[in-house]
């Protein structure tokens, strides 16, 4: 048993240092971090981690990699949020030329340090912090996960098969009815974010919108009828979320639309998978 | 008759020992307690891996403090520091109201080994500068201290970035470890 909760700590390890910013310290760039803020998902030295430790804010669940034991939910935030994105928030404004401290000054550290949470002198004005979309998008997570596990397992059972199966439960065929409305929804009104549509468009149109709308069209309709009064409005808040999760870390600058959208899903696609991947492991 | 005065002033002048392990969950503030301790100021640590040992005069006494890493995997590694302990310093992060379980099971661990059943418990409520902190009377209901047979305990409201409770902490331990002797 204990060994196989080793295994999968060198499993996350390796999953995160396949991201090269993850194999320095997110403030103060040293070399192979193995310590983290769980909190803000983020990967530090261990100098950085006692000063993290140390700070007055509400965001410092500070662990070892190498010799703490963490959570399903801690390992997802940590591989979803990453040194990368979460300092394209906390480092928005930082100047390019700013030179950091090292750990050799621990002062000087302490203070950038302290400059960037607490103060929070450097951070993006335009996007949400990265470890609150994650924890809005837990909230939405049962459904992220049936969206992926598709992707993930394609010889598995498909997503499809499943809710037929479990039709009865109207709770779980809500949850696919609010995906599809998502994309119906997304079409219609917001241009701007016709990538991520495509995205939710070209993974779940496929097989599932077909079958779908052959299958079960005539309830659902009839049910959406009756939610849309009501659920418009969060409906509509995790759809922002959504994009924003992808638009804000995920996808570049919208430029050449297609180009990118063929990148942004390379992308998207990993992260996912790592994500179910680990949540595999660790929920068994 | 010379020398049996001197041998006198000898034992009168020599300092007691006391060995002293200090354990908690991880950053609970046991590096920052020992250093305030021993250098009289707040510095800021980095987690231990390993341990950390120093001696502190107080009151006569010199106490060996072990203040070992409380990481989730090194806790197992506890146990070789037991042997030959009078004193266990147990610190509570008191903010901490999330794992004040988890911090209870490892204490009630601790001393039902045999080489710890003899050992006086200091518990340390650190943290106690922090708004809406457990109380030192919650936190030994918590720990359900009122549980223990056989053992001499006592619950010590702190702040090791300030200093306060840590001397008060020492002073019940020399007390306690004479009324023992007598």
């Amino acid at each position: 048993m204990r060994r196989k909760k080793e295994d999968r700590r060198k499993e996350l390890l390796k999953e995160l240092r396949k991201t090269p910013e993850n194999e320095k310290c997110a403030d103060c760039q040293g070399i192979n971090p193995e310590w983290a803020n769980l909190s803000l998902g983020i990967l530090l030295c261990i100098d950085c981690a006692g000063i993290h430790r140390s700070l007055k804010m509400k965001h410092k669940n500070v662990k070892s990699l190498v010799y703490d034991s963490f959570s399903s939910e801690d390992a997802s935030r940590l591989l979803y949020i990453g040194n990368q994105n979460a300092n394209k928030y906390w480092e928005a404004r930082l100047s390019s030329r700013f030179v950091r401290p090292s750990s050799h000054s621990l002062d000087l550290l302490k203070q950038f340090i302290h400059k960037k949470y607490v103060i929070q002198k450097f951070i993006s004005k335009s996007k949400p912090p990265p470890h609150k979309i994650f924890k809005k998008l837990q909230n939405s997570q049962l459904e992220l996960s049936k969206h992926f596990l598709k992707k993930q397992n394609p010889n598995k059972k498909p997503v499809e098969n499943l809710i037929q199966k479990v039709q009865p439960k109207n709770e779980k065929k809500n949850l696919i009815d609010f995906s599809l409305d998502k994309i119906q929804s997304n079409k219609e009104t917001q241009e701007n974010q016709e990538k991520n549509v495509g995205l939710n468009h070209e993974n779940v149109s496929n097989d599932k919108v077909e079958e779908k709308d052959q299958k079960v069209a005539n309830e659902k309709q009839t049910e959406n009828e009756k939610k849309e009064g009501k659920d418009e409005n969060p409906k509509n808040e995790s759809n922002s979320i959504l994009s924003a999760f992808y638009s804000g870390f995920n996808l570049k600058e919208k430029e050449n639309e297609n180009e990118n959208l063929h990148e942004d899903l390379k992308e998207i696609d990993s992260k996912p998978v790592s994500f179910e991947y680990i949540l595999s492991l660790y929920d068994n | 008759m010379g020398k049996a005065i001197s041998k006198l002033f000898r034992k009168m002048g020599k300092k007691k020992e006391m060995r002293i392990l200090m354990l908690g969950l991880d950053a609970a503030g046991k590096t920052t307690i020992l250093y305030k301790l021993k250098l009289g100021q707040s510095v800021t640590t980095i987690p231990t891996v390993g341990f950390n040992v120093e001696t502190v005069q107080y009151k006569k006494i010199k106490f060996n403090v072990w203040d070992v890493g409380g990481q989730d995997k090194i806790r197992p590694l506890w146990r070789h520091y037991f042997t030959g302990t009078q004193g266990l310093i147990y610190v509570i992060d008191s903010n901490d109201r999330a794992r004040i379980d988890e911090a209870k099971s490892e204490l009630h661990k601790i001393l039902g080994d045999r080489e710890m059943s003899d050992a006086l418990l200091l518990v340390f409520a650190n943290k106690q500068d922090l708004p809406n902190v457990m109380t030192p009377a919650e936190i030994t209901e918590k720990l359900e201290l009122h549980k223990l047979r056989d053992r001499n305990w006592f619950v010590q409201p702190s702040c090791a970035t300030n200093g306060e409770g840590l001397f008060d902490g020492l002073n019940w331990l020399s007390s306690n470890i004479k009324k023992k002797k007598k």
